[in-house]
């Protein structure tokens, strides 16, 4: 259930909307890609806060797409957060 | 999907996969009760210090990704087919500390390329302005985040209505993000954060400086 607003990209102006168009030219693990084509919930979720979406994801660069840990070993680090978070995403 | 994390942490047959396990929930469970002999464990484990940090800093991340999702409640990207995980209602909050790990760090977080700058760009989103609620609110978040977690930061004091609200927003959204939703923002949409976009403002904010003390204390704590 959805809990606060999400401004979805066809409904963004302004900054939101320029934020979402580099968002969805950014490089993103094939795992990651969403089946339904569009910008991942995460990343939308982000909405009402323009400037903090890029910041989270370009951080979120930095973890995901360099660093030594092997990509399986990472999976399993979200994984774990995620289900001791009790988050459903 | 992981359904129980703990037993991939305690009993996975590949020590690696323990090892990494073990350190996601201890960064994302207490950070604050971990110690030297944990890291030492991880090591022997098979992880480098490198790996060790890098793992640290994605626990921090999806620490504050999972809060963002459990906050708005924004559905999931992938058909049910999947499977959903279960959720458990009635988790309790995860514990405080009894006491605050030594100022330190077992590992310099300036050897992930590019961490101490983002982090700091991060934090200071987060504290250094005064749209929705001025930084003297933020600076209140960001202790009671940091008490919350065992981080060292100087204290603040709440004075009025909206920053008690934002205490016991914080103190949900630290340790227990489950319990996010229109009940959990009720006390500061009344004491004046009235739109949604207040709301995640005061929920980011807090989230943020989650991702900054998890990421100190875990780095603390692992050195004594």
């Amino acid at each position: 259930m959805q809990h606060l607003a999400i401004i979805e990209p066809p409904d963004a102006t302004g900054e939101l909307a320029e934020v979402y168009a580099r968002m969805g030219q950014r490089k993103m693990p094939t795992a990651y890609q969403t089946l339904h084509g569009g910008l991942p919930g995460i990343v939308r979720a982000h909405s009402l806060d323009p400037k903090l979406m890029p910041i989270a994801f370009g951080f979120s660069n930095l973890v995901n797409m360099s660093g030594p840990l092997a990509w399986p070993y990472r999976e399993l680090v979200a994984a774990t957060t995620s289900r001791l978070n009790q988050c459903l995403y | 999907m992981v359904i129980d994390p703990r037993a991939v942490a305690y009993r996975h047959p590949d020590l690696k996969v323990r090892a990494v396990a073990a350190l996601t929930v201890g960064v994302t469970d207490q950070p604050w009760a971990l110690t030297s002999t944990d890291l030492a464990a991880w090591r022997a484990g098979g992880l480098s210090d490198a790996e060790v940090l890098h793992a640290i800093l994605q626990a921090a991340l999806f620490g504050h990704f999972t809060r963002i999702a459990d906050a708005t409640g924004v559905a999931s990207d992938y058909p049910e087919r999947f499977g959903v995980p279960n959720p458990s209602p009635g988790t309790p909050p995860y514990l405080t500390p009894t006491e605050k790990p030594p100022r330190g760090a077992a590992i310099d977080l300036a050897m992930h390329a590019g961490a101490v700058d983002q982090l700091a760009t991060w934090a200071a989103h987060a504290g250094d302005r005064d749209d929705h609620f001025d930084r003297r609110r933020r600076a209140l978040i960001r202790s009671t985040v940091a008490r919350l977690l065992g981080d060292h930061v100087e204290t603040a004091a709440p004075i009025d209505e909206l920053d008690h609200a934002l205490v016991e927003l914080a103190t949900t959204v630290t340790l227990a993000p489950w319990d996010l939703g229109a009940a959990a923002y009720a006390r500061v949409r009344a004491a004046g954060l009235a739109s949604d976009t207040a709301v995640f403002d005061a929920v980011a904010t807090i989230s943020s400086f989650g991702v900054m003390s998890r990421i100190a204390v875990t780095l603390a704590a692992l050195a004594r």
